[in-house]
């Protein structure tokens, strides 16, 4: 969104100014943190804020919570533009959000019996999945991704199996399903994303 | 009626604060003001560059969106 990079853009440049040993490269760092913070701040107002009026504020939370805390030790692919992003992660929400709803007379073990070995297979297979704007290099924080990415996914599935209702399970279930789904090599093909190899 | 009396008072008593510090700000210097304009502009930059750091440390941003990151945060071996 162009606005938002004129905006961050901006607010680099006044820092440069004004504040003292910022150089290129520091003024890089804070603009590419600025365009992270403020863009999710746009971002979460716009869902929460819709979770809100339609009733599904709570689901809503446990579900960004549980897929984004995968997600970022698990990677997966990206949209290219910041409304993209934005349409995208409104539907997975709201589509996980309602299926859970739906879905809510299935005991969590149902459905963890199938998805488990499912993202465990994917996680073994893709994790960490990179994308070439944060290409990962590094094997060592690559091994590390990928066991925190593990240890994400299995106390996941033991806190959905231990939660009484069992909506917010399945949320938190269906969660660690679209996160995988969006590490696949098919996904990336569809979204026109690259790993970090250009592969 | 009287807690109505009470509520409304309350209300301009807020409003006159408010004035004041408009008023304030306004009668601050020049340098003050900037200094405080840095000051702001500083950590906002910290934060920034927090969120920045932090997430170098993950694989990519929570949402379906991922901005170049700087080759300075690009961790190797």
């Amino acid at each position: 969104m162009w606005l938002l990079k004129k905006l961050c853009n901006n607010i680099t440049n006044a820092i440069k100014k004004r504040v003292k040993d910022i150089d290129d490269d520091k003024a890089e760092i804070i603009n590419y943190g600025l365009y992270l913070w403020i863009a999710d701040i746009i971002k979460m107002t716009i869902i929460l804020s819709t979770a809100y009026f339609l009733g599904v504020f709570r689901l809503t939370i446990v579900f960004i919570l549980s897929f984004g805390l995968l997600r970022v030790f698990a990677g997966g692919s990206h949209a290219k533009t910041f409304w993209g992003c934005l349409f995208t992660n409104s539907a997975i929400t709201f589509g996980s959000v309602y299926l859970s709803l739906l879905l809510s007379f299935i005991k969590p073990v149902v459905l963890i019996l199938p998805i488990m070995p499912f993202c465990a297979a994917i996680l073994y297979l893709y994790a960490p999945a990179d994308h070439e704007n944060k290409p990962i290099v590094s094997k060592k924080q690559k091994k590390k991704l990928k066991t925190a990415a593990y240890i994400v996914l299995i106390l996941e599935y033991l806190i959905s199996a231990s939660i009484t209702q069992n909506v917010f399970s399945n949320a938190i279930i269906l969660s660690t399903l679209f996160v995988c789904l969006g590490m696949l090599p098919a996904t990336y093909k569809i979204m026109g994303a690259r790993h970090g190899n250009g592969l | 009626m009287e807690m109505g009396f009470k509520r409304t008072t309350n209300a301009i008593n807020e409003i006159k604060r408010k004035g004041k510090v408009i008023r304030m700000l306004r009668t601050l210097k020049t340098s003050t003001k900037s200094d405080m304009l840095a000051l702001l502009l500083g950590w906002i930059s910290i934060f920034a560059i927090f969120i920045a750091q932090a997430s170098s440390n993950s694989c990519t941003s929570w949402a379906i969106e991922q901005p170049k990151i700087p080759k300075a945060l690009i961790k190797e071996d």
